[in-house]
């Protein structure tokens, strides 16, 4: 066990096995070729690559929102192979949570319902306090109740995070995040994103183009053909330095 | 039911651009059409039944008429065949009717039977003589077999016995007679005797108001010279359309000549059963043109929210919770539907009831334009029907969505 680094210990949130993803009847293309790949609590990774290389792909088998064509992966210690729907839905709602390029939040309800939502479908109790203390966290102390279509795109893409944290998830996964944001705005989001790791220890693997931003993250995988070509961590002298992704 | 399905079920309801208001419209309409032919067709035939069967009894018991036979039919040696059998003028008679009367009474489902002579004979007031059916009755037992009172139009017709009568409009009119005027009725046996005119009556059957005249049930015995007998039982059944098996069982212990209304107004029937099928299948097809207009919208609005439905499995909704959310729509349209359609129909109902035409009298009522005649019983069939009918409707929409793949359902929206 590697001593300096004392998450290794514990139990990974997601741990993929020779995972691969084939689309397609006639032509079968292959988006994912044997991918190796784990995820630790509380990591913050990038994962990069050209359009195709199997990113997306990656990030829906490790949400559970697919299903690998063969491979395994386990999330939080269980083999969602194993799983049916009702279960790898429980999964989905109670480990991850998902951020989209677009905030996709529902128009029909409010900004607080929206970030509600994930307690609702879990049908549990409902802790809307903290709910509550994320929007104000994220500068939407004032407009609980306002629509969607009321907000600015980065105010729309703040719920849409508070909403993935809503169930207290292990990981959120986020999907070029700040793909259809202006680069201010893209920012702070970025950095909404780093500060709420930090804060709450949620790990976010983060899929994205942007390798500027890729490089601010503590670890980078970096994808091509379907294949992990590069996993590597950055430290803080590096992250700092700004040095660009092999 | 969870709240999540209850919430996202009602908002997409409220919020949905005017889809609702359309799929409840669709369901309204078939709900009001509905509600509204069946009280028409149920108003048109229990007036249509009145007037056919409330004059009439439901089973009649008659004494056989001798019948006519060919001589060749009595006797095959004989190489007649012109000469027929005389009928003697040997009246037709009922004996021993208190006894058959009180078996009859015994069945199941007898409400009453009625004991009469009948007879052809002339009523002549004045100088003016019309051709008349005499019908001698215990009017207190006759009128427990035919509706009798309400068609009253004039007069007390339990006041007919051996001096008084009862007579129709029409004949009334013909003979210039009011109530209290005395006329003289002559049997087909020669007998006559004077009348007072107790009652006029409208049975609503033009032949009956011009030739029916009721008097005593011994007066007719007297003028017929049946003796004790009488020649014809009227039976009530407690429901009309057990005539049929009640004239069977009479039929069982008499050889008497039973009639039940049902056989003797067959093509009535037919028509009414016609009728009915025709509006069956008229509200049949409403409904099931509502049903597809409600299913079409709301395939539409899944495939318009699957980016939603989408987002909601990433959450972790499972495929039955989004199935419950669309099939509990459908269950709102279905009963938004049911209680706009039934609440405008009832409405339109007692309207077109209430409208009458001025002056105008219809067996003795305010006659009205429409004859609606409503029953809570179609609201409660239509709105159970169109509550089904949206969750019907939904199921396919549902099963769609629930199916929908997360990840194509994000990507392609």
């Amino acid at each position: 066990m590697d001593r300096s680094h004392p998450e290794l210990v514990e139990r990974p949130i997601v741990e993929a096995i020779e995972l691969a993803k084939c689309y397609g009847n006639g032509i079968k293309t292959w988006a994912l070729r044997g991918v190796d790949f784990r995820i630790d609590p509380g990591e913050f990774l990038a994962v990069v690559g050209a359009s195709g290389s199997g990113k997306s792909t990656l990030l829906n088998m490790v949400g559970a929102l697919d299903r690998p064509t063969s491979g395994k992966i386990l999330i939080d210690g269980v083999d969602t192979s194993a799983l049916d729907d009702p279960a790898l839905a429980a999964v989905r709602g109670e480990t991850i949570g998902f951020v989209f390029q677009f905030h996709y939040l529902l128009s029909e309800f409010t900004v607080l319902e929206n970030a509600l939502m994930p307690q609702w479908i879990r049908g549990k109790s409902v802790d809307k306090e903290w709910v509550k203390s994320l929007l104000e966290r994220v500068g939407l102390g004032d407009r609980f109740h306002a629509r969607p279509n009321e907000l600015s795109g980065g105010q729309q893409q703040r719920v849409a995070i508070v909403r993935a944290l809503a169930n207290r998830p292990k990981l959120i996964l986020a999907d070029e995040p700040t793909g259809n944001l202006d680069s201010q705005n893209g920012a702070l989001v970025f950095d909404l994103l780093t500060e709420l790791n930090e804060e709450l220890g949620t790990a976010f693997m983060l899929v994205t183009h942007d390798d500027r931003l890729a490089q601010r993250a503590r670890r980078i995988v970096a994808m091509g053909d379907g294949q992990i070509v590069a996993d590597y961590r950055v430290d803080q002298v590096e992250r700092e330095a700004g040095l660009v992704i092999r | 039911m969870r709240r999540f399905e209850l919430k996202v079920a009602w908002r997409h309801l409220l919020m949905s651009h005017g889809q609702t208001e359309l799929t409840v419209g669709a369901v309204a309409v078939g709900v009001l059409l509905v509600v509204f032919l069946s009280s028409l067709i149920n108003g048109l035939q229990t007036g249509l039944i009145d007037d056919v069967v409330g004059s009439i009894p439901h089973v009649t018991v008659e004494a056989a008429a001798p019948q006519a036979k060919p001589l060749w039919a009595v006797d095959k040696h004989s190489n007649a065949i012109t000469a027929i059998e005389k009928i003697t003028t040997r009246r037709k008679r009922i004996e021993q009717w208190e006894r058959i009367r009180a078996a009859i009474l015994r069945m199941h489902g007898v409400a009453s039977v009625a004991p009469a002579v009948e007879g052809d004979g002339l009523v002549t007031r004045g100088a003016k003589t019309v051709g008349a059916r005499v019908i001698g009755v215990i009017p207190a037992e006759q009128m427990r077999v035919i509706s009798l009172r309400k068609r009253i139009v004039e007069g007390d017709f339990t006041a007919v016995d051996q001096q008084n009568a009862a007579i129709g409009v029409k004949m009334a009119d013909d003979l210039g007679v009011r109530v209290g005027n005395r006329l003289r009725i002559t049997s087909n046996q020669g007998v006559t005797q004077t009348f007072r005119i107790a009652a006029i009556f409208d049975l609503g059957v033009e032949q009956a108001n011009e030739s029916s005249a009721y008097i005593g049930l011994q007066a007719a015995q007297a003028m017929f010279e049946t003796g004790k007998d009488v020649t014809t039982l009227n039976v009530r059944a407690v429901n009309m359309y057990d005539a049929t098996p009640i004239a069977e069982q009479v039929r069982g212990i008499t050889p008497l000549t039973v009639t039940s209304w049902m056989e003797s107004n067959e093509a009535f029937l037919d028509t009414l059963r016609m009728q009915n099928t025709a509006a069956g299948i008229i509200q049949a097809m409403t409904l099931l043109a509502s049903a597809f207009g409600v299913a079409s919208v709301m395939i539409v609005f899944v495939v318009q929210k699957s980016r939603d439905i989408g987002i909601l499995k990433s959450m972790g909704a499972t495929c039955a919770q989004i199935r419950r959310v669309f099939i509990l729509e459908g269950l709102g349209v279905g009963l938004g539907g049911a209680l706009i359609g039934s609440g405008v129909g009832t409405g339109l109902c007692y309207l077109a009831k209430s409208l009458t035409i001025p002056g105008q009298m219809f067996g003795g009522k305010q006659a009205t334009i429409v004859p609606m005649q409503f029953d809570m019983t179609f609201v409660l069939i239509a709105s159970a029907v169109a509550i089904g009918m949206g969750l019907a409707s939904s199921i396919v929409p549902a099963q769609r969505a629930a199916r929908l793949c997360p990840v194509e359902a994000i990507r392609r929206g």
